[in-house]
């Protein structure tokens, strides 16, 4: 972890090139991985990384030190995702449609999947299911500020949550299926 | 146990954490360092011509107060007396020679430039001779009241040989005397002025036609005379500030005329606010009612004096228990309580001056008429500390014409640069947009700070 971050983040606000290495350095993996956790595509991902870290430098002078500064970053690179799908049209939300009532018929147990297994599973979910997804269980926001951050109706933000996780659900189960069945 | 959707949300986030330690390529910093050092660039540029603007003040201000300082009355009577009194004590107190050299070391300082040169072909006898001959050329100055007469005389080495001790002692005291006190009376009326920072008397010109170019750079307030015909929001709305500059060229006419065009950028806008505790929603469409299923609804716009925005994918529908029907829930973006409108233009002026006052510094009026080229029209919000664009303004002509006047003070730094300030007031002729219901006629007050180099 980068030591004397708030030193570091005072230079970058002052305009220092080698602050903003430092810190890039600090947090370019992390928000990398939240761009490919939002992102189906790498490219993709990389562009927003890069697009998210020259906002974030730019506006740096806005950050007052309220709060964390890698809360900030998070947020912004989020932001940049958002708006980087939504210019290229490359999420399109399914209509609303009555929430969906999911019957789980058991719960899975810890050994039953991987990681790696959960890793590759969210490389396929459709992006429109993922970002919701992402949007509620990882940052932690309400249907009401994911209708605010799409655009979208609080219906359509529920149903397509309800619909990831059906969709998760369901591979999730088929793995295991064909674990069991390998080890048979 | 969690709840069986919490579980999955866990899972989930659990791989989602693992996921945020991956390697971005290096060629995604080597992008960002290159974007960053562009814009530290063009910041720096932005510094400079700031600079170049507040140092064309500081002197502006600086050389105004010199000027103004001296030409005080307490200074020009300092100096006329300096001049006059002490050779009259001197003409009391001691013998006519002693005067009358006095008062021609006086003269020849200030009327003969090529002293040195006479000094250098004469003898020392020859030049208490030039002394007394001078003041002989004096005293028929005093008659013809010509100072050729006196360079001319000083200069012609027939009046050498004249020079005898009769000479001398035939020198007129009374009209010394008088000269000097009229001379007195004669720089007050001249009004002898020092110039601090740089003075060149002026010479005829090769040419009657000059040349020269300029850049200029100006920071300015915009706001706008506006009237609108049909339902509107009532909005608070102010002005705003903005840099704009570019580059003029000016044709020098003849007299006190000149004449100028260029190219220039110019910004204008204007920001309108809501309060965010009201909640109130930029107005809309009138809609009201349900939507039939599968109908578009109407879009979300924002009406203020400029004109129409119509804010982009704000839309949405919210359902209801009705299968047919739909309640129209327009969801603008929650964080927006202001908006920035600004258009953005490239301005052709055609300016004519008139030169007030032609010393140092030179003061002009101008005045003219520009055609403004539209190259940018946005309308932002600020979110989460971000500017971001909303959309652009509906309806704005492409082409504007606006007037302007002002007032320039130029003051020369040496024979081809000189800086200059200028408020100007800018007016548009004609209403920015389209829209017949409305009348948006932006004006501005901006002063010009830059350097004119003559060619």
């Amino acid at each position: 972890m980068i030591t004397n971050l708030d030193a570091n983040i005072k230079a970058c606000q002052n305009g220092k090139a080698q602050a903003q290495k430092l810190i890039y350095e600090a947090f370019a993996p992390k928000m990398y991985g939240i761009c490919l956790g939002y992102c189906k595509e790498r490219a993709t991902a990389e562009d927003c990384l890069q697009e998210g870290f020259i906002k974030a430098f730019t506006k740096i002078e806005l950050f007052r030190f309220d709060g964390s500064f890698e809360g900030w970053l998070r947020r912004i690179m989020v932001n940049t995702v958002i708006e980087h799908l939504r210019k290229k049209r490359i999420v399109t939300f399914v209509d609303e449609y009555p929430p969906l009532r999911i019957e789980y018929e058991e719960q899975f147990e810890e050994d039953e999947y991987s990681t790696e297994d959960i890793m590759q599973l969210m490389q396929e979910l459709p992006p429109k299911y993922r970002m919701v997804l992402n949007l509620y269980a990882v940052e932690g926001y309400s249907h009401q500020e994911i209708s605010s951050a799409l655009n979208i109706s609080l219906g359509t933000s529920k149903s397509n949550l309800s619909r990831a996780r059906q969709w998760l659900k369901k591979r999730m189960e088929e793995r295991i299926i064909e674990k069991n069945r390998a080890i048979c | 146990m969690l709840n069986k959707d919490q579980h999955i949300d866990r899972i989930y986030k659990e791989a989602f954490s693992n996921m945020e330690d991956a390697t971005p390529p290096s060629f995604i910093w080597d992008n960002i360092n290159a974007e960053l050092s562009s814009q530290r660039r063009i910041k720096r540029q932005l510094f400079i011509w700031r600079s170049v603007a507040a140092v064309a003040s500081i002197l502006f201000i600086t050389s105004l107060f010199l000027f103004t300082i001296s030409q005080s009355p307490t200074k020009q009577l300092a100096v006329n007396d300096a001049m006059t009194s002490e050779p009259i004590k001197t003409m009391k107190a001691k013998n006519a020679d002693h005067i009358s050299m006095s008062h021609n070391e006086m003269v020849i300082h200030s009327k003969i430039e090529n002293k040195k040169d006479i000094s250098k072909q004469e003898s020392p006898n020859e030049q208490s001779s030039l002394k007394s001959t001078q003041t002989t050329a004096h005293n028929k100055t005093y008659n013809s009241e010509s100072k050729n007469v006196v360079t001319n005389t000083a200069h012609r080495p027939e009046d050498f040989s004249k020079l005898t001790a009769q000479n001398i002692n035939s020198i007129d005291l009374t009209n010394d005397i008088n000269y000097l006190a009229n001379k007195k009376i004669e720089k007050k009326k001249a009004k002898k002025t020092y110039y601090p920072l740089y003075y060149t008397q002026d010479k005829p010109s090769k040419n009657n036609h000059q040349i020269a170019i300029g850049g200029a750079v100006s920071p300015s307030y915009n706001y706008r005379e506006a009237s609108y015909d049909g339902v509107q929001s009532n909005y608070d709305e102010a002005g705003v500030t903005s840099m704009g500059g570019g580059f003029n060229v000016r044709l020098k006419g003849v007299k006190r005329w000149s004449f100028e065009s260029g190219v220039l950028y110019s910004k204008i806008g204007q920001e309108s606010n809501r309060d965010p505790i009201i909640e109130q929603e930029y107005e809309r469409t009138s809609f009201s009612g349900l939507l039939p299923k599968g109908q578009a609804a109407p879009l979300v716009k924002a009406q203020n004096s400029m004109g129409t925005i119509t804010v982009q994918e704000t839309v949405n529908t919210q359902a209801t228990s009705s299968d047919l029907w739909r309640a129209p829930a327009y969801q603008t973006p929650k964080q927006i309580t202001n908006i920035s409108q600004s258009l953005d233009y490239i301005e052709v002026p055609l300016l004519a001056r008139y030169a007030i006052y032609t010393g140092q510094p030179s003061i002009n009026i101008l005045g003219g008429v520009s055609t403004n080229f539209l190259i940018n029209n946005q309308a932002t919000t600020t979110d989460n500390y971000n500017e971001v664009s909303i959309s652009e303004t509906e309806n704005i002509n492409p082409i504007a014409i606006s007037s302007s006047i002002g007032l320039g003070f130029e003051m020369p730094l040496n024979k081809t640069i000189s800086f200059s300030i200028e408020p100007r007031f800018k007016y548009y002729l004609n209403s920015i947009s389209t829209n017949d219901q409305v009348t948006f006629k932006p004006y501005s007050l901006g002063v010009f700070g830059g350097i004119i180099i003559n060619l």
